[in-house]
């Protein structure tokens, strides 16, 4: 079966910058994929690239089996990618409901209502505060908006950016035991995460990534005793 | 009671006639307003449209007059629909040849090329219908008379005039109800809010983006329609008054808002037909302009606009 994600030699860049350089990776069906690195590695980017919003210069993206490298982004979300972005991005002058109903809009009434149900089952406060803009939630509530707003989009594969950024110790666990839940019910993730502790812990495989390539990656256990991740991401 | 010329019988009926010219301001800030909220810029062309409107409103009463439809209220709605819809068309045309190609250069440059469009339109129309004035025929007159006192002491308001009230009041709760209650204007708001938000969302925003242009257009449209058959003439150069003037309102209510746009346009007519008809007609477009640059002064976003903080 071909895996859910694809990628081969995926180059990008922003003008002269050039911020991945040859990515080989693959995101097999039902698993959790961590991706790890320091700040400006090109992991916004390679998220940004699989859901075409940033044009590869060369290299390819399978999605399903499918090539959608290069396609409109609205058709490659509209296959049941979702992302949760950096930074949450949320709309911030909608209510919470009509940043969720923004998620599920291509699902029909019933299934609509079933999904609400049970993103509401996983954060609560989305249901008490479902009227309130998106705008005035503190940074946590955010992240559980953006993260509701995928998941009302049925997604099979899920972009996580940074999740955990910002929240406090608390609220993140919450989080990345939210995650697992998701990934339990048979969604795809791709998550990005500087927490490399927290996303070793969750992921089934993972890879770090350094100036735009692949500079280690394997099983997520063992990239965890490997040594050199050790030190370089994992605090020694 | 009221003697001739009172200033309060002047007051009343200045206040209405504000209102008329506020309804059609704003009608047409509409446009700016949603172009600018939705992509950064101001559509320079959008008084010609407004201005074609008026001309494809007369050219097709005619036509379906040729055509044999001898029931006005027929003929008008008929001609009204066609307006809408080819109105639409152009705003749609002008954002596909002029704005698209441009997306993603510097911000002067879509500005430029409005300026250019607008124009090609003007000279469009001055070469292919004249430079003449146009008239257009008498359609509903009479006018409603409040006496107060003496019979010679009254406030009015023609057919027509209430017409434009009526139409602007349902216009703009149907474009109310579009923009924030279907899933379609909920696809326009997340748009306006984060493009690539919005992309990422599944949404095809270069339609949304030709939907806005359409709606604006259409809105223009039905400004240009009331306002001919109120005025019964127009030619090629009404866009540029009237485009700066709704301009002005769409700054004044606060650009990018929607129900800013429509006050804006309110309080820009009233201002100005208060102060023609109380203080001094030849200076009402200084006073209207002065208004504008006092509201910014201490309210630089406008009078309903918000400034651009994100709580990061």
């Amino acid at each position: 079966m071909a895996p859910v994600l694809e990628i081969k030699g995926l180059h990008a860049g922003y003008g002269p910058i050039k911020a991945l350089r040859g990515i080989d990776l693959e995101v097999g069906k039902g698993e959790i994929m961590a991706l790890i690195g320091s700040n400006g590695a090109g992991k916004s980017t390679l998220l940004m690239t699989i859901c075409g919003i940033v044009k590869p210069t060369a290299g390819k993206v399978f999605y399903e089996g499918r090539d959608v490298t290069g396609i409109q982004s609205y058709n490659i979300m509209n296959q049941g990618v979702a992302q949760v972005p950096e930074g949450r991005r949320i709309f911030p002058r909608m209510t919470v409901l009509e940043n969720l109903q923004m998620g599920g809009a291509k699902l029909s009434v019933a299934e609509f209502g079933r999904y609400l149900s049970w993103v509401q089952e996983l954060f609560p406060m989305l249901s008490e505060r479902a009227q309130q803009l998106g705008g005035t939630l503190s940074g946590g509530e955010q992240q559980m908006l953006a993260i509701g707003r995928a998941l009302m989009s049925k997604p099979r594969l899920l972009l996580m950016d940074e999740p955990s950024l910002g929240l406090a110790p608390l609220i993140s666990r919450r989080i990345f035991a939210i995650i697992e839940e998701i990934n339990r019910r048979g969604t795809t993730i791709l998550l990005v995460e500087q927490n490399a502790y927290a996303a070793l812990r969750l992921a089934n495989r993972a890879c770090v990534l350094s100036t735009g390539e692949i500079v280690v990656s394997g099983d997520a256990q063992e990239m965890m005793d490997n040594p050199e991740v050790q030190e370089a991401y994992l605090g020694g | 009671m009221f003697t001739i010329g009172d200033p309060l019988i002047i007051l009343a009926q200045q206040l209405i006639n504000g209102l008329i010219l506020g309804s059609i301001y704003g009608l047409i800030a509409i446009g700016y307003t949603m172009v600018y909220g939705i992509i950064g810029m101001i559509n320079f062309a959008h008084g010609e449209i407004y201005m074609i409107s008026s001309y494809l409103f007369a050219i097709f009463l005619a036509l379906v007059g040729l055509f044999g439809v001898s029931s006005v209220p027929v003929a008008l709605l008929i001609t009204l629909v066609v307006t809408l819809v080819i109105t639409g068309l152009y705003g749609f045309s002008v954002e596909r040849i002029a704005y698209r190609p441009l997306r993603g250069s510097s911000r002067l440059a879509p500005l430029i090329s409005a300026i250019g469009m607008s124009l090609v339109l003007q000279n469009f129309v001055l070469l292919s219908q004249g430079a003449n004035t146009q008239i257009f025929p008498s359609i509903y007159e009479g006018v409603l008379r409040w006496s107060m006192g003496s019979k010679d002491n009254f406030v009015q308001i023609t057919y027509i005039q209430a017409m434009i009230i009526g139409v602007t009041v349902v216009s703009m709760i149907a474009l109310n109800i579009l923009i924030n209650h279907t899933p379609l204007g909920r696809a326009c708001r997340a748009t306006q809010q984060d493009r690539t938000m919005a992309n990422l969302m599944g949404i095809n925003t270069d339609r949304v983006i030709s939907l806005t242009f359409v709606i604006g257009a259409a809105m223009a449209a039905v400004a240009g329609m009331l306002i001919t058959f109120n005025f019964k003439s127009f030619d090629f150069f009404i866009g540029f008054v009237a485009g700066i003037k709704a301009f002005t309102a769409a700054v004044l209510g606060g650009i990018g808002s929607i129900p800013g746009a429509m006050l804006g346009g309110i309080i820009l007519g009233l201002a100005e037909s208060l102060f023609a008809g109380l203080v001094n007609t030849d200076y009402k477009d200084v006073f209207a302009f002065g208004l504008l640059v006092t509201v910014l002064v201490f309210r630089p976003t406008g009078i309903l606009g918000q400034p651009e903080v994100e709580k990061i």
